[in-house]
């Protein structure tokens, strides 16, 4: 049977701490301004009744995604195993998909990102201290901690001006056996990643334990990331 | 802020109406008396490809990658009306221009007829198209009362330009096809086409409800002023006066087709802009 | 040539998919999560250390082609996660601003925002310079001149900070230490003899009683933390004590947001109510003779009672602690909840329930003090007040309850007397230039002057008192930023006549300093080694270098010492490389150390030595070699078992102080070496206790320096789960993640009040503020926010560097980007353990709109 690979955060380990964020900064060269892997926060109620809730948000690779629906060149698509990705080789960069998302997970690349760290020799102090340009040329890499292996499955490691970008549940990793960075680096081990078709797998049995809930179901795009339990 | 589809969106939509509006009623007018009005079809037929492209390019322009606008000829997504729009709008360039060439190569009766046909058809549809590229994208601000809105704000644009550029044979106009009659029954369809989305934004759900509000308490302005009063009411009471023969023809056609131009424009960018400032 | 942005990362992908591809884990250690497992990833992953706060987490970096270029937990480590810190590491290593070679100071004059005009010079003038400056010293009888200070550390600072002062004659060796937690330690120690950090059994804990506790965000054990709170949530019943609503209070069942600074009073109150209505632990403390409870609110416990018409003795008979009827009498008996109520804030209402309900917990409910709760101008009984409720439930050293640890075996230093030049006599026996232990500074690290008083360096250096300092040297420390007293610092490192900074970025210390070394950066790039614990196991864990530095830089503990100890020889003074050469030879070959780089490896390997030459297998893991210890980065104890510490403690009665005769003892020393009495001491030491309640956990009321009239605000601060201590202000993911704070905002440095404050004071989110105290003005944006409470007003700590980098500052060398804390705060001391009062509450402030 075909994979259907999904997410479940479990909002009651969630302590709120980013470390998904920046793990998939790290795993996926996204530029400053650009997470795939963010959040959303809200503190409730008034002092001293006060309560606050953290929810991680990332693309939900909906079964049904308006994004997909809309690319006029289908460079937004759905892949063997149902994730929802984008080759920018075809992608006119319409941004039709960024106003169809009802989640604002996708994101547009205004100009060439890291392009100041490949060109910028300015440094605080001449021969004293670092540029970036020194650093990009001496790691022979747009930046020193740059992912080369995003890019390893003809995927651009780092997306090139006028193309939009998201996550792709780290499709290069899971290609590999590998679970999403945002999974590994949790260290609330809050995040599930895993085959809902496959009924054995840990994701589709911590469904049936918990009610779970998606973001913006009254949009019928039917996500596959999936949240448990309450953040407090 | 920064808008994911500016001005220049706006711009292909407006002056894609110009263009799709030119050649409707040039095509009118030709099944019409070809001989009679064959300056004004000349004009309508000319202008229609060079509106439409000028619109096309403005949106290239916008595309962060519009050299890949060339793959969307195998890479084609059926669900997508831009992709299809692709198509129907290249095509409707690639005819229009024919019959543009036709124009200025032989008398306006002797085009083909067939030709003429398949072209005012898809400008028919390339005129719904700009609706649907919105509608499309399942947005509240961009709700099923676009492409009817669209084509009429289209129509009446186009036209009124093409009369514009006719101002010497606005009598015959006149006389012969009762122009302020026609004119006023599209602008009445294009204040009903109004009239349901905005009735939509405001009872749909609760968030195209908020839609509304911020329509209304936003941009009170541009939507009230310039887009129904500029666009539709003013123009629509210059032209019943003239039908109560207060005041002739003459004296209100020009402000009246500047009006109904700047209106569409007006209307379509605020459609585009609406739908992003949520 | 130049490269097109495209090619590059063609190319480089090439090279990685090239790269092999290998694994030296096991699969069984690797931890697995959902179905993936995350083995099998193009690079290497080699084991070091993060040092972003003091967690100290065994990590591991992805090495591909000499690059790291992503971290994760070490899988050998007990909690085997991270969290989000050292990932922030990557761009802390990679940070353009980093030193990349050896500079020198053109520009004599010296200030805030003075160019230096560094200019680059070679690692050997560097090195010749600074021994120069230290042969005229020990030429002119002066040694004790020369001054070391050093912040964050590996366990390698037995070279530089442990010995090489010593080694050349100087007394001054000056940590960090009273800038961290020193209060906290003093707590505990003067209850339970620890003068360390304790660990917890949270599998079996209770209640969790956190006072300013915020564990899943920073320090200590952070990722175990994080990994617990799901699983202690469903377990334990958490009550969160902070005067900001942190991020563990998100997760708590009870948030009480006291009034900074009066955590002593809740304290008394909660202990006031456990003891009056008798639910205190009975097998712990022990109990009346005849079972009735004594502890009447309001009252003494009687010496005696009628019984049957007969005069009866009262007895307590007291098992594992000390003085509970004193402290009774002394301070509990009339620490009501309705008293503390008026102090603190906390409704009387919730003072009882919570006491109630942590003391049904028994021995399984834990009190954690943290420094927010203890680092307060008089925090130092807050702290033992905190701990000593565990005392009350008897959950020190019990199963879910707050515990010692196990120690880890390492070599010991080399004895240095033998290489010590006997003209450095006179010098080693002067006082440190910090007044530890002077008439106003007890710092009673279990004796007078036992503790650092690290911020009063800079009043000793512009006081010279007790002498003038001619030479320093410091390292991986900033306290021209990171102590209170901002302005003070500028003007004694200003003073310094040389000034010699080792470090990876040129921070507002550096902005003083004569002579600038490149420090390598302690993740990825260097030798070194730690231990400490997590979760009941205690560990060793190695710092390696996994990758070249970009920069030429030197481990500042290990190499630069030998370096100069070298070019010392060289002048004729070789004792220092001496002692290095001869006791720091490799343990494997014998070899001689000849370089820097050799002696940084043996030095490593030999205090290493006893967890991988086998010896300590029996104790814990089994490592059998110094590359298994690499390769495995950790070395672990087996669990600790609790219960054996019990009336073993190292206070002077060997029980559980209520009545803290260690402290009697300690502040007995310190009054009898300055003559007083001990109700002077306490004065001097700026305490109100007077008489024997002074050996009691008891409340003090809190110092406000400015009126409330002018300054309606308590000004108080807090840290960001982002904060590497002060080190990732330079780095961009920083600003771009920093709502993960609580009330954080993105990219800004939000001064935090209540919307009730807002509106009084006419502010508005977003709106420009003129923050004014007695010591300072600075300028900042307000936030509107509930987590606050009314008349307090909080900003996180470590924005507003005016040096540091370009993303740290808005202009390098001038103008901060935020503000500094530490500018608007008093420059005073939590006196009996000599720290700064780091978390604010001592300061007031009035806030203006610009």
């Amino acid at each position: 049977m075909a994979k259907k690979y999904g997410m479940i955060i479990d909002l009651h380990k969630c302590v709120g701490c980013g470390a998904c964020d920046l793990a998939c900064k790290s795993e996926n060269n996204t530029p400053i301004g650009i997470n795939w892997a963010s959040h959303t926060t809200e503190t409730h109620g008034v002092f001293p009744k006060v309560s606050y809730e953290h929810i991680p948000t990332l693309c939900n690779h909906c079964e049904d995604a308006p994004c997909v629906r809309v690319c006029p060149t289908l460079a937004m698509h759905y892949n063997d195993d149902g994730l929802v990705v984008h080759d920018p080789s075809i992608c006119i960069g319409c941004k039709s998909c960024m106003l169809a998302d009802p989640y604002g997970v996708i994101h547009f690349n205004i100009v060439d990102a890291f392009m100041v760290d490949i060109h910028d020799d300015s440094s605080i102090v001449k021969g004293g201290t670092f540029s970036k340009k020194e650093l990009s040329d001496k790691s022979n890499a747009p930046f020193p901690n740059f992912n080369a292996a995003r890019g390893a499955e003809g995927y651009e490691a780092i997306r090139g001006k006028g193309t939009v970008e998201k996550c792709t549940f780290c499709d290069h990793r899971v290609k590999e056996g590998l679970a999403p960075a945002c999974v590994v680096a949790c260290p609330a081990d809050a995040r599930i990643f895993g085959d809902l078709n496959d009924e054995n797998s840990e994701i589709s049995k911590t469904l049936l334990l918990y009610k779970s809930k998606t973001l913006l179901p009254e949009r019928g795009t039917k996500p596959k990331v999936f949240y448990v339990r309450n953040y407090n | 802020m920064h808008l994911l589809w500016d001005i220049r969106v706006s711009l292909d939509l407006f002056l894609g109406g110009l263009g799709v509006g030119a050649f409707l009623v040039g095509a009118v007018l030709f099944f019409i008396d070809a001989r009679l009005y064959e300056s004004i079809i000349k004009k309508a037929f000319i202008i229609a490809p060079i509106m439409v492209m000028t619109g096309l390019l403005m949106l290239l322009s916008e595309l962060g990658r519009p050299m890949n606008v060339i793959k969307t000829i195998y890479a084609v997504n059926p669900t997508s009306f831009m992709s299809i729009g692709i198509f129907v709008q290249s095509v409707f360039v690639a005819v229009a221009l024919l019959v543009a060439f036709s124009t200025l190569s032989k008398k306006i009766k002797d085009i083909n007829k067939v030709l003429v046909y398949i072209t005012v058809s898809l400008a028919g549809l390339v005129g719904l198209y700009h609706g649907f590229l919105l509608t499309g994208i399942s947005i509240e601000p961009w709700n099923n009362a676009l492409p009817v809105m669209f084509l009429t704000s289209s129509v009446i644009a186009g036209s009124s330009l093409v009369f514009l550029l006719s101002v010497d044979k606005m009598d015959e106009l006149f006389t012969n096809l009762k122009l302020p009659v026609v004119i006023n029954l599209v602008l009445t369809l294009q204040f009903a086409a109004v009239f349901i989305w905005v009735y939509n934004l405001a009872l749909t759900s609760a968030s195209s409800r908020h839609i509304y509000e911020v329509l209304m308490s936003g941009f009170g302005m541009e939507f009230w002023v310039l887009s129904v009063l500029v666009g539709i009411v003013i123009p629509a009471g210059l032209l019943t006066f003239v039908l109560l023969k207060q005041v002739s023809f003459k004296v209100v056609a020009l402000p009246v087709f500047v009006m109904m131009i700047a209106g569409s424009f007006f209307f379509k960018n605020l459609v585009v802009y609406l739908g992003q400032a949520i | 040539m130049s490269l097109n942005r495209r090619d590059f990362i063609k190319t480089t992908a090439a090279t990685a998919a090239v790269a092999s591809s290998m694994s030296f884990f096991s699969t069984e250690a690797e931890a697995k999560i959902g179905e993936l497992a995350y083995e099998g990833e193009v690079g290497k992953w080699i084991s070091s250390t993060c040092q972003g706060c003091t967690s100290w987490c065994p990590i591991q970096g992805l090495v591909v082609d000499g690059k790291v270029i992503k971290v994760r937990g070490n899988p050998n480590s007990p909690a085997q996660r991270i969290c989000p810190r050292p990932h922030l590491a990557l761009q802390q290593v990679y940070d353009p601003d980093r030193v990349k070679t050896p500079l020198k100071r053109i520009n004599p004059e010296k200030g805030r925002g003075i160019d230096p005009q560094f200019v680059p010079i070679t690692w050997d003038e560097a090195i010749n310079t600074i021994a120069e400056k230290i042969m005229n010293l020990i030429d002119t009888g002066e040694t004790h001149k020369f001054l070391l200070m050093r912040g964050r550390y590996t366990y390698m600072r037995e070279i530089i900070y442990g010995t090489f002062p010593k080694l050349i004659g100087s007394p001054n060796s000056i940590s960090h230490s009273a800038l961290c937690a020193e209060a906290e330690n003093f707590g505990r120690y003067y209850t339970e003899g620890l003068w360390g950090y304790s660990d917890v059994d949270f599998d079996n804990t209770k209640y969790l009683l956190a006072w300013g506790w915020d564990g899943i965000a920073s320090n200590r054990q952070t990722p175990w933390f994080i990994k617990q709170m799901g699983g202690l949530m469903d377990r334990a019943r958490i009550t969160c004590i902070d005067p900001r609503f942190s991020a563990t209070a998100a997760k708590a069942d009870k948030w009480l947001p006291v009034i900074p600074g009066m955590d002593g009073a809740l304290a008394v109150a909660f202990a006031h109510i456990i003891l009056a209505e008798g639910r205190w632990n009975k097998t712990f403390v022990g109990n009346f003779e005849d079972g009735k409870n004594y502890f009447v609110a309001g009252s003494e416990v009687p010496a005696e009672v009628m019984v049957e018409d007969k005069l009866v003795p009262v007895v307590f008979n007291e098992i594992h602690t000390n003085g509970v009827v004193a402290w009774w009498n002394l301070e509990l008996k009339d620490r009501t909840p309705e008293w503390a109520e008026k102090l603190c804030g906390i409704s009387a209402e919730d003072i009882k329930t919570v006491a109630r309900d942590f003391a049904a917990a028994g021995s399984r409910a834990i009190s954690w003090v943290s420094p927010g709760a203890a680092m307060q101008i008089r925090g130092g009984f807050s702290s033992m007040a905190g701990h000593a409720l565990n005392g009350l439930v008897g959950s020190v050293d019990a199963e879910g309850g707050i515990l010692e640890y196990s120690s880890v075996p390492h070599a010991h230093t080399p004895d240095v007397k033998p290489y010590i030049d006997s003209r450095f006599k006179n010098s080693l026996k002067q006082h440190k230039i910090d007044q530890r232990g002077t008439k106003d500074l007890p710092a009673l690290k279990e004796k007078s002057g036992g503790g650092v008083v690290t911020s009063r360096v800079a009043k000793g250096v512009l006081e010279e008192n007790p002498y003038d300092i001619k030479v320093a040297l410091s390292y991986w420390n900033n306290f021209v930023f990171s102590s209170m007293g901002t302005k003070d610092w500028e003007k004694a490192m200003a003073k310094i006549p040389f000034y010699a900074h080792i470090t990876t970025n040129l921070t507002e210390m550096s902005m003083f300093a004569d002579i600038v070394l490149p420090a390598k950066m302690h993740m990825f790039e260097r030798y070194g080694y730690l231990y400490t614990k997590q979760n009941l196991q205690s560990y060793m864990s190695i710092h390696q270098p996994m990758i070249k530095p970009y920069a030429d830089a030197k481990t500042d503990e290990t190499e630069v010492p030998f370096m100069i100890a070298q070019a010392l020889a060289k002048k004729g003074f070789d004792l220092p490389l001496k002692y290095y050469q001869e006791n720091f030879k490799d343990p494997e070959t014998g070899k001689t150390p000849q370089t820097p780089e050799e002696f940084d490896l043996y030095a490593v390997k030999f205090y290493t030595k006893p967890v991988w030459d086998g010896s300590s297998n029996q104790k814990g893991d089994t490592i059998n070699s110094w590359n298994e210890l690499l390769e495995k980065g950790v070395w672990k104890t087996k669990k600790f078992v609790p219960g054996h510490k019990i009336d073993k403690f190292k206070t002077a009665t060997k029980k559980f102080e209520f009545f803290s005769e260690t402290l009697k003892k300690a502040m007995s020393g310190h009054a009898e070496k300055h003559s007083m009495s001990l109700d002077e001491a306490f004065e001097a030491a700026n305490y109100t206790c007077r008489g024997e309640v002074s050996f009691v956990p008891h409340y003090e009321p809190p110092v406000r320096h400015g009126d409330e009239g002018t300054y309606p605000f308590i000004v108080f601060d807090h840290r960001s789960r982002l904060n590497r201590e002060g080190r990732s202000q330079n780095t961009p993911w920083y600003y771009d993640m920093l709502d993960v704070d609580p009330g954080g905002e993105c990219n800004k440095d939000v001064m935090k009040i209540n919307p009730l404050d807002g509106k009084k004071y006419g502010l508005n989110n977003g709106d420009k503020i003129r923050i004014t105290t007695m010591f300072g003005s600075v300028e900042s944006e307000v936030k509107l926010w509930e987590g606050v409470r009314p008349g307090t007003c909080v900003k996180c700590y470590g924005q507003g560097h005016w040096a540091y980098g370009r993303v740290g500052s808005e202009n390098f060398g001038s103008k901060p980007r935020g503000y500094n804390n530490n500018e608007i705060y008093c420059y005073d001391w939590e006196r009996l353990s000599g720290s700064s009062p780091r978390h604010g509450g001592h300061t007031r402030a009035k806030i203006e709109k610009i």
